[in-house]
């Protein structure tokens, strides 16, 4: 498949959920590389801790690169719809290497082409490498990422389809990263209930309250954040610099 | 009054899907959804061939003027002052008036003046002479969807205007440096654009981010993982007043003087592309008669009546895609109330421009409000970039239109 198809496999135009699904990566897919025959791993994942399909529940999968998509794989299998959301550019001497992504956008296409999907509970899938590391080297790409509100769907979207819960599913704690709280803080105002998961311990579902994050609800969020990522020569996240790069 | 544009009937999902695919891997337009909504609309927006024209020799004497105007600050250092600029770029322009003789005019310059149908006909709210954004739906987006209407042409291809303004000065096999913020996807989409552009006439590219040059004996250094040397030219999508937060072994000030690097644009530019440029004008020789007739009026804050505020819009001095504008009773009204508070605690930080009323346009989502950016690259009209919304406010909450002309 080249990497329109696979994108198509991916993001089918007949889903609604396809809207929010980053084109980044696709779109940087080398059509030349040779696709490898991959074992199925996502076949033998454990995701019993998954909603029923009978549930009204989200989900945002905020697992590492790899991980992240063959979850997002093995959900498909239990009916969800994985949506990838990871919205970075890739390229030589990057910071966070997606290669291992790519090679699964590229092996699960196929899967997904020969499951029917129900359009009923999408599955946005994340990369929780996304802000690390904080320090950089200077003459390297620098192509770490944050998500934003603007990234998802309003919570009166997920409501009208009937969509009343989220489950975030991470690794190492149930408290989710600052910039996904943003997200989900909007939803649990707009009623929408928050659960979480950690896989690192027994992948129990759990109700979170989402603590109000700094900069809630700023116009000004997203642009002080991301330039907020900037290196600067001493390590660490940049001085903030707070207007769009351009008119 | 009569519109000078049509809004045409929407694609088809089908063919609205279509464009988007080829949007997507055909011209780096990455950035498709904001929350609930779709960044490009479905329909195109028709100027009538003689509005296109008419645009057309406005916008061409509006970059002449502004040129004129920029040749006469740069001797006019007591006039920065009222300009609303941190105090480093004053310092670098001071230092730029007293090397004059060596700073070399950009032969690649590029402007964008951002026209509205207003009840007074058209109106500009603003002019980009330092960055200007819109090049992938002003080029490959537009020429994509004129192939759905054939009675229509795209008004160009700032893009390809560009590249070749670029080649002409550097000449083939010329290595351009694109600097630009990686972490922001949707300027690494744009960059990715114009390398693709500029490989195709057989020009070599260079990606860069802000912290990877330095000037060094009036040429950039570029020292990143995939190179290391000079560059010909510079394509900074970078705003000037962003420059002092960089590091200083990058002397980050050689933009502001040229030399043997071409730079587009030169970091002096963000003389015109402060909003505070009108304040200045008494106190300048060069006639600005096409500025005069098109811009609203212009005031620093503390000269316009408490009373009337309200028939005013508040703009930063240096401000982009429409962040921290506020529009009485346009604007949310917190945001009106946080936003006249800085003005009040920095005045010759704002500028105070006079509202106009603009006209919307029906469209198949019903009334919107569009604005068109005129490109003038190297001194020649070179295409549109239409943006659009559905409150008379263009912000980074507007939606991209095509622009086409029949």
């Amino acid at each position: 498949m080249n990497r329109e198809e696979i994108y198509e496999c991916w993001v089918p135009p007949t889903s609604e959920w396809s809207l929010w699904a980053r084109p980044v990566l696709f779109a940087q897919m080398n059509d030349s590389l040779e696709q490898q025959n991959a074992v199925a791993e996502w076949r033998a994942l454990d995701v019993n801790w998954a909603p029923g399909s009978d549930s009204k529940s989200a989900l945002v999968v905020d697992l590492p690169g790899q991980e992240s998509v063959l979850t997002g794989l093995a959900l498909a299998g239990r009916g969800f719809r994985p949506i990838p959301l990871f919205n970075a550019c890739t390229g030589q001497h990057e910071v966070i290497d997606h290669s291992q992504i790519i090679e699964l956008l590229q092996a699960g296409a196929g899967y997904l082409a020969g499951l029917t999907l129900s359009d009923s509970r999408p599955a946005f899938l994340v990369d929780s490498r996304r802000t690390t590391p904080t320090k950089v080297q200077p003459n390297d790409f620098d192509n770490r990422w944050k998500v934003f509100p603007q990234d998802f769907p309003s919570a009166s979207f997920l409501s009208s389809r009937g969509l009343r819960q989220v489950l975030v599913i991470q690794r190492g704690g149930i408290r989710p990263a600052e910039d996904l709280a943003h997200i989900l803080r909007r939803w649990q105002d707009a009623g929408i209930a928050i659960e979480a998961v950690d896989l690192s311990r027994v992948p129990m579902p759990t109700p979170i309250t989402v603590e109000r994050p700094l900069n809630y609800r700023s116009t000004w969020h997203r642009v002080l954040e991301m330039v907020g990522l900037r290196r600067n020569p001493r390590g660490g996240f940049g001085e903030v610099v707070p207007e769009p790069s351009h008119g | 009054m009569s519109q000078p544009w049509t809004c045409y009937p929407s694609l088809s999902p089908d063919s609205y899907a279509r464009l988007q695919r080829r949007s997507i891997f055909d011209c780096c337009k990455w950035h498709t959804q904001t929350e609930d909504r779709a960044v490009l609309c479905p329909f195109p927006l028709v100027l009538h061939q003689s509005e296109w024209e008419r645009l057309t020799l406005l916008a061409a004497e509006l970059a002449k003027e502004t040129l004129a105007a920029e040749s006469e600050l740069l001797t006019r250092p007591d006039l920065h002052r009222h300009l609303g600029l941190p105090r480093e770029l004053c310092r670098c322009l001071q230092r730029t008036s007293k090397d004059l003789p060596t700073t070399t005019p950009s032969r690649v310059r590029v402007m964008r003046f951002d026209f509205h149908w207003t009840t007074e006909g058209w109106k500009i709210s603003e002019a980009n002479t330092d960055v200007a954004g819109g090049y992938i739906e002003s080029s490959g987006v537009t020429k994509l969807m004129a192939l759905e209407y054939p009675d229509c042409q795209p008004p160009g291809d700032p893009t390809g205007v560009l590249c070749d303004a670029i080649l002409s000065t550097v000449g083939q096999k010329g290595l351009i440096g694109l600097m630009h913020l990686p972490i922001y996807t949707e300027d690494r989409q744009v960059v990715l654009y114009l390398a693709r552009r500029l490989e195709e006439i057989g020009l070599r590219t260079c990606l860069f981010s802000p912290e990877q040059f330095r000037w060094s004996g009036g040429q950039v250094l570029v020292d990143c993982a995939w190179h290391s040397g000079s560059v010909d030219l510079v394509f900074r999508f970078f705003p000037a007043e962003w420059l002092p937060r960089l590091a200083r072994r990058t002397k980050w000030a050689g933009f502001f003087h040229s030399g043997k690097t071409v730079v587009c644009n030169p970091a002096y530019g963000v003389l015109t592309q402060s909003k505070r440029f009108p304040l200045v004008w008494e106190a300048l020789k060069t006639p600005l008669p096409s500025w005069r007739s098109i811009l609203p009026e212009t005031l620093s804050p503390q000269h316009v009546k408490c009373a009337e505020i309200r028939d005013w819009v508040l703009k930063p001095a240096l401000g982009h895609e429409g962040n921290h504008v506020a529009i009485y009773g346009v604007s949310p009204a917190e945001d009106w109330q946080r936003i006249r508070d800085a003005v009040s605690r920095e005045p010759e930080a704002w500028a105070a421009q006079r509202r106009f009323e603009l006209l919307p346009v029906t469209t198949a989502e019903g009334d919107m409000y569009p604005c068109l950016g005129v490109y003038v690259i190297a001194g020649k009209v070179a295409g549109a970039y239409g943006r659009i919304a559905t409150r008379p406010l263009i912000n980074d909450k507007s939606r991209d239109v095509v622009v086409l002309v029949k």
